[in-house]
Parts: C-alpha cells; structure tokens; sequence
C-alpha cells in the first residue's frame, strides 16, 4: 500500500539519523559489545539498545576500584556502605515513583519494616533468613498497601502513603513482639553473616553491600527491560489512554510499588545488620524525604539516578565537615544550588549534555 | 455487534448526551455528524468508559460494564482521540506496543523469572507494531521518541496504536481534524482498507466529503439527540438535518 508520510512537511525532511538502518549499530559499536544488546532487530524501544548489564560492570569497577584504594580507611569505607545502603532504598523510589508515579512518601517505613522484622527473624534464625524475611515481609505488606491505595492519585496517594508510614512507625515503637526497649529500639542485632562467614569489619561490610547493591541492580535492569517499563510510563502520563489501550494499569503500579518496597526491605535489612542498633525515629519522614531528595538530585529518567544522588547526599557533608559550624548552611545552598541549575538531576544533565555532543561530533 | 441503548451523560444538570442508542454493525462504517457540542465526542467518551454515563453497552452479546476503560478494549473495541493522545516519553514504536494484541510476559514475573517466554512475546510486539507503523507510514520512525512530531504524525500514531490491538471495532474521534486535503485522503483510503480488512469502524468527523467517502451510514445528533439515520445520500437530503446541520 501506497501512503505518503503524513504530515511530513518540507520543513521536517532533515537527513535522518534516526532511520532503522542507523538504529542501534550507527554508533560504531563493535561486535563484542553486541551480545550485549539483546537479541533485537534494530527497531524496538530504546531501552534494549543500552548497554545496560555493561552500565552495572563499569560501575562495580568504580565500586570496586574505590574499595581497593581505601581498604585501609576504616570510616569512608562505612560512609560508603551507608550510601550504598541509601541507594538501594532511593532505587526503590525510582520504581515506585519515577515510573510507578506513586508518590510513596512510605518508602523510609518500608525501610524500617525490613530493618525491624530482619532483625526479629535474624536474631531467631541467623541473618540470611532474616535478610529473605524482610524482602518478602515488605513485599507482602506493600501489595496489600498497593491493593488499599490502588484508585487514590497523586498526593492523594501522598496522604495514604503517610498514613501507613505513621502507622508503622508506631507500631515499630509499641509492638511488644517486635519493639526492643521502652523507645523501641533494638540493640545487639546479629551481624551479616553468609555460611558462618560473618562481615564485621568496615572493608567485609562494603564488599558485602558492594555485591547485594549489583545484584539488586542486575535485577532492577531486568525490570527496566522489560515490558513493564514503557506501560509505566504510559500508566503514569494518561492513566486513561493507557487503560483504553489495554494498560494494565493497577497491576503495573501496584507491582511496581511492592518491589520498590522489596528495595527498600533490603535497605532495611543491611542498615540494621550492619549497624546493629535501630531506632523507630530513624525511619521517619526526615528519612522519606532525604530519600525523595536524592531521586529528585539523581534524576528522575534514569535508575543511576538514585544511585548518583544518594552517592552525593550521602558524601557532601563529609566533604563539607571542614567548614564546621557554616556546614548546614552551605549544604543546603548546594542543594538549591544543585535543584535549580540542574532541574533533570545530576544524571539527567549529564545525559542531555552527551547526547547533544554524540549528535554534533554525528552531523560533522 | 456493537449496541449501546440509551446512553446519557450529564454534566450538572445539562444533558450532553440524552439516551443516545445506537448500533455499529458488522463490516460497516459509520458515521456520527453533528454541529460541535451535539455530543459526538462525549458518545464516543461513554461507550470507550472514559466519560461517567448511564445506559447500557453491549458487545457481541456481552454486557460492557460503563465507565471502565479496559473493558471495552478487552472485547476489541479500540479509539483514538480528539486530541491525539501520544506518550511523548516513550519512542514511537513503544507507544504502538502499549496495545500490542499478545499480552502475555509483561508482568514482574515475566521480567524475572520467564524471560525467554517475555522475550519471545516482545520480539512478536515489536514485529507487529513495526508493521502497524509501516502501515500508517511512520514506519522510519519507529526508533524515534514520540515528542515532537507534527500534528498528523501524532493522529496516524495513534491509529497505528488501535491497529495494532487487532480491533474489531475502532473508533475514530475527528480523525481528519487539522490535516490538509492530500492528507484527509489519505486518511480516508487508510480507513477504507481497514474496513476491507473486516474491521468495524465509527467515525465522527465534522468533514461531510471526507464521511461521504468513506461511509456506509450516518447518524446525526443534535443537542445529545439522533435527529437522523441513514445511508449518506438519505441523510443529507432530510430536511430535518438540511435544517440543523447545514443550516441552508
């Protein structure tokens, strides 16, 4: 059948560089890449033409490189495992809020969840069931949470999300079967610890967290590649037109929803483990926010995102003890800072800025 | 058979829509005119479950609940809008998968542990949207992201994404709205072998040559009500609609 293209105008006929032919090879990409690429023609969605699994190397070599060099320093390497241990929660959000479009103020909850019943279970039944306890736990909670909030929108979810948040906050503070002490905190909780390994010190602990962080984002990847992502997207743009064009739109968001809690009962699990003590307060809205700040700094578009900006929440104040008592004031100009001269987040800028030059050094 | 009976949609007190009942038959194309705010649209709206409404719709002998979206596009009835509505975060070609007619794999399941099997059903969605974007001739622009494209490009996106569901019904809401006349024909033999191929469609448009061309029967509303029901021909030659429509 004969069609023109419709409503091509003169104006719009610029020599394609978006034609299939020059799809995902026209890069110069060589041949050992390629298997990496998936198994695709050159047409489909962009997001099976990234090197996504390559993405997870590279940065497990900046990790791993960065272990190396301070393997001695007993306190960056803890700083360390705290941002990572940030991150997984933060990538949580992502699924959750950047493609789910929930705003899931209760992700720090679901973090104190995973942290409270793995360190229950864990003090019972050793850490490794505490740690798969607490990824289900969340899971579990979270799709029945989904379920409740499925028709509520936008900060009408907010709202709930909150709502669910305080209640658990309490309940960590006054369930006498998982509350520690009067306050609710929990002390003397068991280390990590894999086939009577057990991960105490700083450098054990940031291999350890080093590895669960690249198989959650293998696993994350997975997602991203996945049909799930583009009817995210859609779900969240025009939840209507989605659902007209068959979108299963509740299923999407509420399954996206549970596993960014999974992430966040992982997050849980390795702060309580690794630090040992928690406290009720520490998963609060302070943290729901934090958390929020570092999706929103990272960037919305991408899941290093999350990671970036929990990796830049996270070490600026250390970077910034050197100035002592003017510290809060100048992270928070940073902040602003930050917010408004890079409104895409640090990734998202980042981005824009090497696909401008792929596209000038391409119409040299 | 597509039959909706009595169909009503009222904004406060004012009826858009009052008991509106009509049937879509096998192989044919209809067309819906009417001045602008007879409620051509908002029909559409109720039968496709976007627009609150009462009455009753039915689908090849199945009831189709009102005001639920997914239902009507499960028993093969699919649309497009108004104003086109494209998802200008995804590529061009995702949002033509969006409706792809196999669904199965697109779960969290099927992202982890079925992959092959996911994968096997994406690389079908992938040919068939392809083929769909072929069809409507944005096929160069498969890879490329849905922003920005030009007003037409934005309207045959969106009909690559019906036809990609495999509809047996599809209806089009002013589809030749803002094209020029090369484009409006076009449109019109696209919609011509879509109606060869066996499916179903409705039009409401406004251009009376355009639904000439195209349509084996019309219905015209005003003010929410069916004043005329007819072949063409016979329609634009009763007076009641030579009256309120043309308004000679």
């Amino acid at each position: 059948m004969a069609v023109s293209e419709p409503g091509l105008t003169a104006s719009k006929q610029r020599p394609r560089a978006d034609a299939p032919a020059a799809g995902g090879s026209g890069r110069g990409e060589r041949p050992a890449l390629r298997w990496l690429r998936g198994r695709l023609p050159e047409y489909g969605p962009p997001v099976y033409r990234r090197h996504v699994y390559l993405q997870v190397v590279v940065f497990a070599a900046l990790m791993a490189i960065f272990g190396a060099a301070f393997s001695t320093d007993s306190y960056r390497l803890g700083v360390m495992v705290t941002a990572l241990t940030y991150a997984i929660a933060a990538m949580g959000l992502y699924f959750a809020y950047s493609l789910g479009g929930l705003f899931a103020f209760s992700q720090a909850a679901f973090m104190g969840l995973g942290a409270y019943t793995s360190a229950k279970v864990g003090d019972a039944h050793g850490f490794l069931t505490g740690f798969v306890s607490a990824i289900a736990v969340s899971f579990v909670v979270a799709i029945v949470v989904g379920l409740i909030l499925r028709r509520a929108k936008h900060l009408y979810f907010a709202v709930g999300a909150l709502a669910v948040a305080e209640l658990m906050g309490l309940g960590f503070a006054n369930w006498k079967f998982l509350a520690g002490d009067e306050s609710g905190a929990v002390s003397g909780i068991v280390p990590m610890q894999i086939g009577g390994r057990v991960y105490l010190s700083a450098q054990d602990q940031f291999w350890f967290v080093l590895v669960v962080i690249v198989l959650v984002l293998l696993a994350s990847m997975l997602v991203e590649r996945s049909p799930m992502r583009r009817n995210a997207i859609a779900t969240k743009q025009v939840p209507l037109v989605a659902q007209a064009s068959g979108v299963p739109v509740y299923r999407i968001a509420i399954m996206l929803f549970a596993y960014g809690c999974a992430l966040a009962g992982i997050a849980g699990s390795i702060e309580a483990h690794s630090i040992g003590a928690i406290t009720p307060d520490g998963f609060g809205v302070g943290l729901a926010i934090d958390l929020y700040l570092m999706v929103l700094l990272g960037g919305l578009r991408s899941i290093w995102g999350p990671v970036v900006g929990a990796m830049f929440f996270t070490w600026l104040p250390e970077w910034l003890r050197s100035v002592q008592s003017y510290e809060t004031v100048i992270y928070s100009f940073l902040l602003l800072i930050t917010i408004i001269v890079l409104p895409d987040g640090i990734v998202g800028t980042l981005g824009k800025a090497t696909r401008g030059l792929i596209r000038r050094a391409e119409s040299r | 058979m597509l039959k909706a009976a009595d169909i009503s949609v009222h904004y406060g007190g004012v009826y858009a829509v009052k008991k509106v009942s009509l049937e879509l038959r096998e192989g044919e194309v209809l067309g819906i005119v009417g001045p602008n705010g007879s409620g051509k649209s908002t029909l559409l709206n109720a039968i496709g479950g976007l627009t609150r409404a009462s009455g009753s719709v039915e689908i090849d002998g199945t009831a189709i609940p009102l005001n639920r979206p997914a239902r009507p596009r499960r028993a093969g009835f699919l649309r497009t809008f108004q104003t086109p509505q494209v998802f200008t975060e995804l590529s061009c070609i995702e949002n033509v998968m969006l409706s792809a007619s196999d669904r199965r794999g697109i779960g969290l399941l099927g992202s982890f542990l079925s992959r092959p099997f996911m994968w096997r059903s994406e690389r079908v969605r992938i040919d068939e949207a392809k083929a769909a974007l072929d069809r409507v001739g944005l096929g160069h622009l498969a890879n490329r992201s849905a922003e920005g494209l030009a007003y037409g490009q934005n309207r045959h996106l969106e009909i690559a994404r019906a036809i990609a569901a495999k509809p047996k019904y599809l209806a089009m809401d002013e589809p030749s709205a803002g094209l020029n006349q090369v484009e409006t024909s076009t449109l019109a033999e696209l919609i011509r072998s879509f109606a060869a191929d066996g499916v179903t469609i409705l039009v409401v448009d406004h251009k009376i040559d355009f639904l000439r061309g195209i349509c084996s029967r019309m219905l015209v509303l005003q003010l929410g009500e069916v004043i005329a029901d007819g072949s063409p021909d016979e329609v634009f030659t009763n007076p009641a609609v030579v009256d309120a429509y043309l308004g000679v």
